[in-house]
């Protein structure tokens, strides 16, 4: 029975949800990415600290957010691979 | 918590801590050597000394970490047997990707291009988002030794690998020769060696890791180089940053700055002085294109004004060496009507670059400097195409990490697949701690030439500026256009590449600094070579020949044929790179795009798209290289010009998109071609549908 491990449901829905944060961490990504690029100068309207606000997101901002999407993604993709692992050790003993 | 499947494992928690002592020991010798050298400076030790001793120390102690790495065992040499902790693979990867470009080169696009330099940035932290949550863990779940493989795995048959195979080489190869042409940059301005010699002496170094041992020998070099590095670029920031604000964390106080250069921006654009220089410059742009209009007669008028000129002098009585220098003019004049044209456009364009504001550079801090959202039609119409090609190259440069071969072979080393996704947090750290400072150097340089260089009379001009200038023109240049006797911004030619290296003595900091900066971006080079070199022999030895050809090669003869392959790839990349290409540093986006297009949407649609099969991937690849290609040869200037396209430019753009971002045309191509493919044809078999469900159970590793 184990080479058919991969069709249980655990499994099934371990991988819905990785997909799901997955999605959610790509639009994070793009969101942040096109909006830095194309409203820049719309942003200079602010600032941050004495920058423009657009050079700030663009040198620091951005990648600031990408730095925490991946730190964040790693985190709740451990906590996953925990959920699924300790239930399935409960189940086998 | 102690399940080996999960977070770190004991053994990786002690092998973290051996080599965090370690590398702590090795960072305290290098700056122990930094210091011991600055007080050689003092004492007097001439430049020369002070830049070989620091080539020749980098460079051995590179070796010496290859000596003790050296390795014929396979999982050693392919992936450094698996186990480097996140942090560390962090600090590798950082190395393996931070090319000499990217030492020396951001700072200087930034400086001169302002805000349209930081696509790069973006797009070059950005990336690692596509690799933590698309590529990275579910390759290493895997646990293959090469990309190549992994396609072959997953799509089935041979013909998959193979055009991995040639993709990686064609990606790592155009990228690998850039490499080398940095190391001989570097070298020959560390020590005086002819730039072929400095080719040759870089490469010894490069050779000795990754020949004697693989990836094991690369990883470890990879961190020393990237100590090396960071210190080296950091120092002159934070330097630069206590003497102009007072502020050792230029990340906060660069702000006002910024506000400075932009206040003497307002200045320059108005000031009297400039705009005689932008005149004189404007009457020189016209008389080259009068001489362009009809170049033969333009070369005789030239001929006749250089000899008067000598005649003249010699009549006056002339110091000698200025009789020289006209005759040396006379003498050097283009022979042939081609080369005239040449010199005669040369001159129209620079003349005509450096005749518009501010010298040619965008204001530093405005978005899109091209056209005005609020202008009239022209203008809203320049700003468009302007943000449109902003975003496309920070997206391909996006895709194009994410597909880097070199980089992805990284994340194979780690320790499990949880430690993978950790690595990629540190990768992405520790290459930010470089794209953060380098736009605060460029504006604080810029501040330093706006506030104290500008004005200054030419017989006080730094030293820095007379030894760059006679070292390569094409990066330093000054003139009194309008005799004045004072500088102005557009009497100040500055190459981008000048940015970084001289940062130093535009900062006035002591020589041992220079030499460090050098000797940062030398790392920077020799690491990137390093880990491309490895990529591009192992998909030869592992997947061509064993794969393809000799599949009962014993795993030493692999190893040994890959070692070879390294020695041979090595010397024809140097060949290559000596022969000192024009342009060559367009071929890094170019490498990117083509990287994208053919990689990208192969790897991450066999991870989350199970009825993708081989023949989609097969045409989704080489579909996606060829509209890449195609773009790239209609669109580039060097390109259109050796496939003779008669087109115009205009039609061949596809939405005002430059070449440099064929990539987000090749990607999406590529990825439609797949899809549309795979649909068409009979789904995978069920070994490809097994490693699937793998890539997809928690806990393999």
């Amino acid at each position: 029975m184990d080479d058919r491990k991969h069709d249980r449901p655990p499994t099934q829905t371990y991988w819905r949800r990785v997909c799901l944060w997955t999605l959610l961490g790509l639009v994070l990504w793009f969101c942040v990415t096109f909006g830095v690029s194309w409203w820049a100068h719309a942003l200079d309207a602010w600032k941050v600290g004495r920058m423009p606000a657009g050079y700030w997101w663009a040198t620091q901002g951005a990648i600031g957010v990408y730095l925490l999407i991946i730190v964040g993604h790693a985190w709740l993709m451990d906590r996953l691979e925990r959920e699924v692992l300790t239930e399935d050790d409960a189940r086998h003993g | 918590m102690a399940d080996p499947r999960l977070g770190a494992s004991e053994e990786t928690r002690v092998f973290t801590q051996v080599l965090f002592r370690r590398y702590a020991v090795y960072t305290l010798g290098v700056l122990l050597f930094i210091l011991g050298l600055g007080a050689m400076e003092r004492m007097g030790w001439p430049r020369s000394w002070i830049g070989g001793t620091f080539l020749i120390a980098t460079v051995a102690v590179y070796a010496a970490i290859g000596l003790m790495s050296r390795t014929t065992d396979e999982a050693e040499y392919y992936v450094a047997g698996r186990r480097v902790p996140a942090v560390f693979n962090g600090m590798a990867t950082a190395a393996d990707w931070m090319s000499a470009a990217s030492f020396i080169g951001t700072a200087g696009v930034l400086y001169l291009q302002g805000f349209a330099g930081l696509a790069y940035i973006l797009g070059w932290t950005g990336g690692y988002c596509l690799v933590a949550l698309l590529l990275a863990p579910y390759l290493r779940r895997l646990g293959f030794f090469t990309i190549p493989e992994f396609l072959g795995a997953r799509y089935g048959g041979e013909l998959p690998r193979l055009v991995g195979v040639v993709a990686v080489a064609l990606v790592s190869f155009v990228y690998v020769v850039v490499q080398i042409y940095g190391v001989g940059l570097i070298t020959s301005h560390l020590t005086g060696f002819s730039f072929e010699i400095g080719i040759f002496v870089g490469l010894g170094g490069v050779l000795v890791c990754s020949f004697l041992g693989g990836m094991r020998a690369v990883t470890w070099t990879q961190v020393a180089q990237y100590i090396i590095l960071i210190l080296a670029y950091l120092a002159p920031v934070v330097w630069m940053s206590l003497n102009q604000t007072g502020s050792p964390f230029p990340l906060f106080s660069y702000g006002q700055q910024l506000e400075h250069v932009t206040q003497r921006e307002e200045v320059f654009k108005k000031d009297p002085a400039e705009l005689t220089v932008i005149r004189q410059l404007q009457v020189r742009a016209d008389d080259a294109l009068r001489k362009l209009a009809d170049v033969r007669q333009a070369m005789v008028d030239d001929a006749e004004t250089l000899s008067a000129q000598v005649k003249a002098l010699q009549l006056a009585d002339a110091a000698p060496a200025r009789v020289q220098q006209a005759e040396r003019r006379l003498l050097s004049r283009p022979q042939t009507e081609d080369a005239a044209r040449l010199a005669y456009q040369h001159d129209y364009d620079d003349a005509r670059q450096r005749a518009l504001p501010l010298g040619g550079m965008p204001p530093q801090a405005q978005p899109i400097a091209a056209g005005n959202p609020r202008g009239d039609a022209v203008a809203r119409e320049a700003y468009e195409v302007g943000r449109r090609n902003f975003l496309a190259l920070v997206l391909c440069l996006m895709l194009g990490t994410a597909a880097m071969p070199h980089v992805l072979t990284r994340y194979y080393t780690t320790p499990s697949v949880s430690e993978a996704r950790r690595s990629v947090a540190w990768s992405l750290f520790f290459i930010a701690l470089l794209y953060l400072a380098a736009p605060a150097l460029a504006v604080m340089v810029k501040y330093e030439v706006f506030t104290n260089l500008i004005g200054m009379p030419f017989d006080q001009l730094p030293g820095w500026i007379r030894r760059w200038a006679k070292l390569d023109p094409t990066l330093v240049s000054v003139e009194d256009i309008n005799g004045d006797g004072l500088l102005q911004l557009a009497e100040l030619h500055l190459g981008g590449d000048v940015i970084v290296l001289a940062a130093p003595e535009i900062g006035g900091l002591p020589l041992v600094v220079t030499c460090l900066v050098a000797a940062g971006g030398l790392a920077a080079a020799l690491s990137t070579a390093d880990g491309l070199l490895l990529t591009i022999s192992n998909a030869l030895s592992h997947d061509l020949y064993f794969r393809l050809i000799n599949p009962r090669a014993p795993a030493m003869r692999r190893v040994m044929l890959s070692k070879f392959l390294v020695l041979v790839v090595a010397l024809l990349a140097a060949f290559i790179a000596s022969m000192r290409f024009a342009d060559i540093l367009q071929f890094v986006a170019a490498a990117f795009s083509l990287a994208a297009a053919t990689f990208f949407p192969a790897l991450v649609m066999g991870i989350f798209w199970r009825r993708a099969n081989r023949a989609g991937a097969v045409l989704g690849m080489l579909s996606g290289l060829g509209v890449c290609a195609y773009y790239m040869v209609t669109n580039h200037e060097l390109l259109r010009r050796v496939f003779g396209i008669a087109r115009p430019l205009h039609d061949c753009a596809w939405w005002g998109i430059d070449s440099m971002a064929a990539g987000v045309f090749g990607a999406p191509a590529g990825a439609l071609v797949l899809v549309i493919a795979s649909l068409l044809t009979p789904p995978p078999r069920p070994a490809e549908q097994a490693l699937v469900d793998r890539l997809r159970t928690p806990g393999w590793s």
